[in-house]
């Protein structure tokens, strides 16, 4: 493999292709039964029980602002943010594919920030446009919506 | 000391057991202490081999300081190791004060990499030391003389063991150079005494004292090895695996209902009991003995009474209870709170407690032991009690509460004060409490960790706190319930009651103040939470009837309507991912036996998310103590057991009565002559067919049938006069809290006391101990015609009596009762206005001294009290009011169930004039009667005297 060669693997919302580094997510699953949090933000779904480890399901399409109807099963995508299990939830899971840092280029401007903010760049690759998700992102937005995250919840779903 | 030594993991090895052999040495220096210095061979052994490793171990990593103290101790001890004299006081407290210093030391290594720069008090102390050990060894010195020619006839006979004199000589040797790199002052001294303890040392080594404790230094060594030493992080992570490996095996288990292979199901068993046996090994390894933290108490007793001028004993029950190490962690902080503020405000100086008639020493004791899957941790102290006055006075002055407030709360009520945040009751602030800080914080943080607090107080006697605390943190029992598709868990701590309200069920009904719904629970108002509003899922429909949980947030009662209760379970705790632990309606989550996910409730958020309780921290105090209110309500209400014996109407009995409900299995009764029996704890129960005692229609034969025929006999067991009886009805029913008084209007048979209306029914509330009275004759006898009619006599003699108070047109006899259950109250008082008497009741004996006193001359010309009551129980108010002049010829009759021959003669001494059993109307009239004429013609004959 060359050094500047990275492998994603990759997951579809609505048809639109996503990639998270292989080596920040733990397994992919199928759907698993999940406990709702009342009053938790919209993108968290609920907590699911991963082998005896809880891991806490979020929303990709929520929190990406994606509007487009959800499919009955998700997938789950967990990944480990600081040593929290997460499962990103997804509609279709797709290959791991290696793509060359010749492809890559940073996100443009004017995709929404709802989505902007999570995105570490874009690779081009036949007959598709992968966004690279950088899950730090994702946990530092947690961190930050933290405290106060039932009203930045409403502002966001103002946009 | 190179800083970088602190890495060393041997140097955390020496700090943990420097820390250790600290602790001992500490503990075993205050028992020596206490048994006035004088320590046993073992206990002085013990302290100088402590001593001794410590030191060795010190020089060993070149800590000179502790090496120098370590020495200077040693060498101390080392002639009382020998003599088996007293310590003298100084150096118990000079050694103590080393302690201090070598645990300081320890600390700036573990901080700091070194000892630190404290030479000056290193070799101060050390000094001090020395000094008093030079005192010491000079009377040492002269006793060990003494001994020395005893010895020498003894070593004549025994045979000396060889080894020990090498073993003392190349300790002292390896002593001397060791103690040389230190500060010359401190060093001059120990080498002075050094050839007076080496004297009785080398000359006569194999002294008999020598020898057993070389000889007990063995198994010691042996221990040591046995055990390793384990981080604490390596056994939480063991016990998160156990957990889950638990809950792997819960799966497992609910699988195994739906295969049959013998196979699995074989290896499924021996997977549970393993895993099961795991998990109580391994949460024991992070069991500790309470000890651990009470130990420590000894010597802060000791310090505190020493600052305050008090005498205070300290006694430690079952410290070798074991709790969850972070649990003791918790609760270490806590309890020493407590255990200051019982030296300090509870304990009163010795001229104080001379004045009160109490011993000089002051008692303290902390106990611990296990109850109902919980520690209890009671620390009792037998000062000067909570004072009421002061109390409401500070809280009034520091507005917490107002006057009028203050006037009608209870005992119990004004305990909850000194909860409250700010307040603090000592005069003065001192070193050792009443710095603002405190019951409030003790509350809180028990109860962070899932305990509780709870104090009671007797003003001029004592204190006692009562900590609950859970066995360990990681395990929780809960109650799961369903809301909508969705499991919930609550603690069982918070538990209160479950309550099943509505549909057709009699048991109340849900109400809707301002359109929040509320629940009459005992008639006072619960508001109430539907959890639906949290989760989103509107299932419950009033109407047809849904479940209250009823939960104690911080004395603070709310329910909690639910669609479906599930089960109870041992859950693990699972802590909420941080980006959601803002959401305080929820302490964490779980996974239950069918690998299920549910989230855990937490009461206090759902509390205050549902705004069902007030805004109490801000001070409101009506909120506070509203519960109170409630208590005070309830103090109306009587319970009833009703329980049905296959007559149309249902029957009770009051439940203050009922001692316990039992079920027997129809072979466990036997017959003793014609009276059925059951064996019941130890003692043989008399078993009393109601139906048959009642005489109701349906023969008794039937009912053995029809008894038969049920798998279990249900018993409604009964106290009376120290001995239990068995009362066999058909179904136990309900208790049911009726806000009603007995009508007695009709009673068409003995053994009924009268009849209650409840919820449009007539229930027969049955005369209990009647009808075992009229039975126990022909059991205690055997003359079962002759007690028939005594039974019959009694029965005539009643409307006798009754016609002949009236006509007789007694002087009106105006009765003060006292006694505490209601249903007693409103019964006697009625049996007693019917015999034309007037009757006035309170409810304890202080609230009938108080009525006494204020009480016009000749308001009352009787008073009659129960025994057992809250406050000031019949005993004390007999004696009470026969202090009392005007009160002192007034005839006092006692009414109880305590009847055995002893608690007759503890009544007779302490003043009543006659004892009587309760629910016995025929005799109390007869007895009014007969005491009053007495007494009335005891005054006669004393004003003839007079004339």
């Amino acid at each position: 493999m060359n050094e500047k060669n990275r492998q994603f693997s990759t997951f579809f919302i609505s048809d639109r292709m996503y990639g998270i580094d292989v080596m920040r997510v733990q397994e992919i699953t199928r759907a698993l039964p999940m406990a709702k949090i009342p009053l938790a933000p919209h993108y968290v779904h609920g907590l699911i029980n991963l082998r005896g480890q809880i891991s806490t399901a979020i929303g990709l399409r929520e929190l990406f602002e994606i509007k487009e109807k959800a499919v009955d099963e998700q997938m789950n995508v967990v990944c480990k943010l600081n040593e929290v299990l997460v499962s990103f939830l997804v509609d279709r899971i797709g290959d791991v594919v290696e793509l060359e840092s010749k492809d890559f280029e940073l996100a443009p401007e004017t995709i929404p920030e709802g989505i902007r903010r999570f995105v570490e760049g874009v690779y081009k690759i036949p007959g598709n446009l992968l966004s690279v998700i950088d899950v730090d992102k994702v946990s530092e937005f947690f961190v930050k919506s933290t405290p106060t995250l039932g009203r930045a919840n409403s502002s966001l779903e103002n946009h | 000391m190179p800083n970088d030594k602190a890495m060393d993991p041997a140097v955390l090895e020496f700090i943990a057991e420097g820390k250790e052999i600290i602790e001992r040495v500490s503990q075993c220096l205050q028992e020596i202490e206490r048994a006035s210095g004088i320590g046993t061979p073992d206990q002085v052994g013990a302290l100088y081999r402590d001593m001794h490793t410590l030191k060795g171990s010190a020089q060993l990593f070149g800590y000179q300081a502790i090496g120098l103290i370590g020495h200077a101790m040693e060498a101390s001890l080392d002639p009382l190791r020998k003599s088996k004299a007293a310590i003298p006081n100084r150096l118990l407290d000079s050694c103590l004060k080393n302690l201090d210093l070598l645990d300081r030391l320890l600390k700036n290594i573990e901080a700091n990499g070194n000892e630190g720069s404290d030479h000056l008090e290193v070799t101060r102390l050390a000094s001090l030391l020395v000094d008093a050990a030079t005192d010491n060894a000079g009377a040492e010195f002269k006793l060990t003389k003494d001994q020395l020619y005893t010895d020498e006839k003894r070593t004549e006979i025994k045979t000396p063991a060889p080894k020990s004199p090498e073993v003392i000589e190349s300790s002292v040797k390896k002593k001397t150079p060791a103690a040389k790199p230190l500060t010359q002052e401190a060093v001059a001294p120990v080498e002075a005494i050094k050839p007076e303890v080496q004297v009785p040392m080398n000359s006569n080594p194999p002294t008999p004292v020598e020898t057993t404790t070389a000889s007990a230094q063995q198994p010691v060594a042996g221990q040591i090895e046995s055990t390793v030493r384990v981080q604490v992080s390596l056994l939480d992570r063991i016990l998160n695996l156990v957990g889950e490996l638990v809950l792997v095996r819960n799966q497992l288990l609910q699988h195994r209902n739906k295969t049959e292979d013998p196979e699995f199901l074989a290896t499924s068993k021996s997977l549970d009991v393993v895993t099961s046996e795991l998990q109580g090994e391994v949460m024991k390894t992070r069991m500790q003995p309470i000890d651990t933290v009470v130990g420590k108490f000894q010597r802060l007793v000791r310090d505190i009474s020493k600052d305050l001028a008090k005498r205070i004993d300290l006694t430690l029950e079952g410290a070798d209870t074991e709790l969850d190490k972070s649990l003791l962690e918790a609760i270490k902080d806590p309890l020493t709170h407590i255990v200051r503020n019982s030296c300090d405000h509870g304990i009163e100086g010795p001229e104080e407690r001379k004045k009160a008639n109490k011993p000089e020493t002051g008692h303290l004791l902390i106990r611990s032991f296990h109850e109902g899957g919980q520690v209890v941790i009671e620390i009792s102290d037998d000062g000067r009690g909570l004072n009421r006055q002061k109390i409401t006075a500070k809280a009034i002055e520091k507005g917490l509460i107002t006057q009028e407030k203050a006037a009608k709360m209870s005992d119990r009520e004004i305990c909850e004060i000194i909860f409250l945040p700010g307040f603090s009751t000592a005069q003065q602030v001192t070193s050792v409490s009443g710095r603002g800080v405190g019951m409030d914080v003790v509350r809180t943080n028990i109860e962070k960790i899932g305990g509780s607090v709870i104090i009671s107080s007797v003003y001029g006697k004592g204190t006692t706190l009562q900590l609950r605390i859970p066995l360990t943190l990681a395990i929780v029992p809960a109650l799961l319930i369903k809301s909508g598709k969705e499991k919930f868990a609550i603690p069982q701590v918070k538990l209160v009651e479950l309550v099943r309200v509505g549909g057709d069920s009699n048991s109340g009904k849900i109400e809707f103040l301002q359109g929040r719904p509320m629940y009459r629970l005992r008639g006072a108002l619960l508001p109430l939470y539907d959890l639906g509003n949290l989760t989103g899922e509107k299932t419950i429909d009033y109407s047809q009837g849904s479940n209250i949980v009823v939960l104690n947030v911080d004395g603070d009662y709310f329910g909690l309507l639910i669609s479906e209760i599930l089960d109870t379970a041992d859950i693990v705790v699972k802590p909420m991912v941080s980006f959601l632990r803002h959401l305080n309606v929820f302490s964490g989550s779980t996974i239950l036996g069918d690998g299920t996910v549910a989230l855990i409730l937490d009461v206090g958020g759902v509390a205050e998310y549902g705004k069902v309780l007030g805004k109490k921290k801000q001070g409101d105090e009506r909120e506070l103590f509203s519960r109170g209110e409630k208590a005070a309500h309830a103090i109306d209400i009587q319970e009833f057991l009703f329980f049905s014996i296959g007559q149309d109407a249902t029957h009770a009995v009051p439940l203050c009565l009922v001692q316990r409900l039992e079920e027997f299995e129809p072979s466990v009764i036997e017959h003793s002559g014609e009276q059925k029996v059951a064996r019941y704890r130890g003692a043989l129960l008399p078993l009393i067919d109601l139906r048959a005692a009642l005489n109701y229609k349906k023969a008794a034969a039937v009912t053995n049938a029809e008894n038969l025929k049920n798998d279990r006999i249900s018993v409604v067991v009964i106290q009376r006069s120290g001995r239990n009886y068995g009362i066999v009805v058909d179904e136990i029913l309900d208790v049911v809290t009726v806000d009603a008084a007995i009508d007695d209007t009709i009673r068409d048979r003995t053994g009924i006391l009268g009849n209650l209306l409840y919820q449009d029914s007539v229930i027969v509330v049955v005369d209990a101990l009647g009808i075992i009275e009229r039975i126990t004759p022909d059991l205690a006898k055997g003359n079962g015609k002759k007690a028939g009619q005594a039974a019959l006599a009694s029965e005539s003699s009643l409307d006798e009596i009754r016609s002949r108070n009236r006509d007789l047109k007694l002087r009106k006899i105006r009765v003060l009762y006292a006694e505490d259950v209601a249903f007693f109250r409103r019964h006697v008082s009625k049996v007693l206005n019917e015999a034309g008497m007037d009757v006035t009741t309170v409810e304890d004996g202080m609230k009938a001294v108080d009525e006494l006193r204020s009480a016009s001359d000749g308001q009352y010309n009787l008073i009659l009290s129960d025994i057992e009551m809250p406050r000031m129980n019949g005993l004390e108010l007999a004696a009470e009011i026969r202090k009392m002049e005007k009160y002192r010829n007034t005839p006092l009759i006692a009414l109880t169930t305590r009847f055995r021959e002893k608690d007759i003669s503890d009544g007779k001494a302490a003043g009543f004039d006659i004892y009587l059993e309760k629910l016995n109307p025929e005799k109390l009239l007869a007895s009014i009667q007969s005491l009053m004429s007495e007494k009335s013609n005891a005054k006669e004959s004393e004003k003839e005297v007079n004339s």
